[in-house]
């Protein structure tokens, strides 16, 4: 059996019509309330977009002093979420090392066509630490990455803008409008490392529930942050 | 294409973007991502990228302030280290090549004798046939490798569809490369040449240019090489192949 996907925001949706096999959990929390991005923050975001493909254009030309900007705009993020995924500040401190180089070596070819300078850079950030992870630590190690959101008592503090403070505010939100069962698959499938086969095994469950709780979880963290296509 | 292949790929594109696979299962579904035919690899991008963004903004609840010390020693690093080059812009022993296409070569001749009779019949002079047959006449450096005594040429299959043919000449000490019909590299990775004797060299990454136009690509430095293959690779290349789509042998 298979059921359409109903997100009504989803364009590229159109056409997916893969079977489910938890349909029961599918949208279970669908009228939880979604924190849409208020205008303010749509703005924002916009404009510090808008600052970062300006800095990402000059790094590409050479500029070292736009690459500094650069890493004072995105460094607080980059390194946060290595450290959600490694835990280790130590690995995380030369981790984050390797990714900011890489993206000082590699930013004449980033293509604006393929996405946003940020989405560019924290995937870069991420593919990094999952290798890392993966090579550092053993299986024990890495059971606790997922859990809670890892608000740190300095969280606060190191919100560089208040463009970061308002996302940061409407992700939180946005995490409350997954079910537990999706939130914790998308958790453990993002930070600790494992691989989706390796999840579903840890959760005891089958793999292609494990696959549309993802998919559900991250189709309503897209629609409910309005995540608009680069 | 089948609809399941397309339907398995698209039910990958979560995982996949979440960097949640092993490194064979993502090899497999960017070599199955190249086999899908166009619309689907679009959906599949689409679906990829969305989530990208989505983690990107979700980064800002993880933020949590960086080591002072690691400014300056990023900045440090950065002082002293080169960048890649813009695989956009042409490699150096790279040089594009224009309608040395032999398969098209004879429709190409065949619309510029037609230009030429409609200039004939315009102008009403056979003198303009003859300049411009004459342009044509100056042999190109692919026109020489392939006209070579010891010109060869071989064809493989891409995996992900379309085909390369490679025309070699050892006097010319060049290549003269032809992709037809195979589809954009996966976002962020890019396809790269490489000569093998025993070891392979780095022959430069096929440039967007090179992909889609109609034209070939001259590489020098064929030298001793036995086969020339191609390979998927992280933006700007790599020393060494990683992921090898194809490769052909070149017989003596």
């Amino acid at each position: 059996m298979s059921a359409p996907l109903s997100d009504a925001s989803g364009s590229s949706d159109a056409g997916r019509d893969r079977p489910t096999s938890d349909a029961s959990e599918n949208y279970a929390a669908e009228d939880a309330v979604c924190a849409v991005p208020s205008p303010q923050l749509k703005n924002l975001r916009a404009d510090e977009t808008d600052r970062l493909r300006r800095l990402m254009a000059s790094v590409a030309q050479g500029d070292r002093a736009a690459f500094a900007e650069l890493y004072d705009a995105t460094s607080s993020r980059v390194y946060g979420m290595v450290l959600r995924v490694l835990r280790d500040p130590g690995y995380s401190e030369e981790t984050a090392q390797e990714v900011f180089l890489q993206i000082w070596r590699a930013a004449p070819n980033y293509d604006p066509n393929q996405g946003s300078p940020l989405a560019w850079i924290m995937t870069l950030a991420h593919r990094r630490a999952v290798d890392r992870v993966r090579s550092e630590q053993s299986g024990t190690d890495r059971e606790a990455a997922y859990g809670a959101v890892s608000h740190t008592p300095e969280h606060d503090e190191v919100l560089e803008t208040v463009t970061q403070r308002l996302e940061s505010e409407a992700v939180v939100a946005c995490l409350d409008t997954l079910t537990d069962t999706q939130s914790e698959s998308v958790r453990m499938a993002y930070y600790s490392g494992y691989t989706y086969r390796e999840v579903a095994e840890r959760l005891g469950v089958a793999v292609p529930t494990i696959k549309s709780r993802i998919r559900d979880g991250l189709i309503k963290l897209k629609t409910c942050l309005g995540v608009i296509p680069q | 294409m089948n609809e399941s292949s397309r339907q398995r790929l698209l039910d990958d594109a979560e995982v996949y973007a979440l960097h949640a696979t092993t490194e064979a299962e993502r090899r497999d579904i960017e070599t199955e991502r190249l086999r899908v035919d166009e619309t689907a690899r679009a959906q599949f991008d689409v679906l990829v990228g969305e989530i990208h963004e989505t983690l990107a903004l979700a980064a800002a609840a993880d933020a949590a302030p960086a080591p002072e010390r690691l400014r300056q020693r990023v900045l440090d690093q950065v002082a002293v280290s080169d960048q890649e080059p813009t695989v956009h812009k042409l490699p150096p022993n790279v040089t594009p090549l224009h309608r040395h296409r032999r398969e098209r070569s004879k429709a190409w001749r065949y619309s510029m004798v037609s230009a030429a009779a409609a200039v004939v019949v315009a102008v009403g002079g056979v003198v303009v046939v003859s300049q411009t047959m004459g342009n044509d006449a100056q042999p190109s450096q692919a026109d020489q490798i392939v006209a070579a005594p010891d010109s060869r040429q071989v064809t493989a299959e891409f995996p992900g569809g379309g085909s390369a043919t490679v025309a070699y000449s050892l006097s010319q000490n060049a290549v003269v490369v032809d992709l037809d019909g195979v589809p954009q590299p996966p976002p962020g990775r890019v396809y790269q040449m490489w000569f093998v004797d025993g070891s392979p060299r780095s022959a430069g990454v096929v440039t967007e240019d090179q992909l889609t136009s109609e034209d070939g690509t001259v590489v020098d430095g064929l030298g001793s090489s036995t086969n020339f293959a191609f390979s998927l690779e992280p933006a700007g290349g790599s020393e060494q192949p990683t992921e090898v789509l194809t490769m052909l042998t070149l017989g003596a």
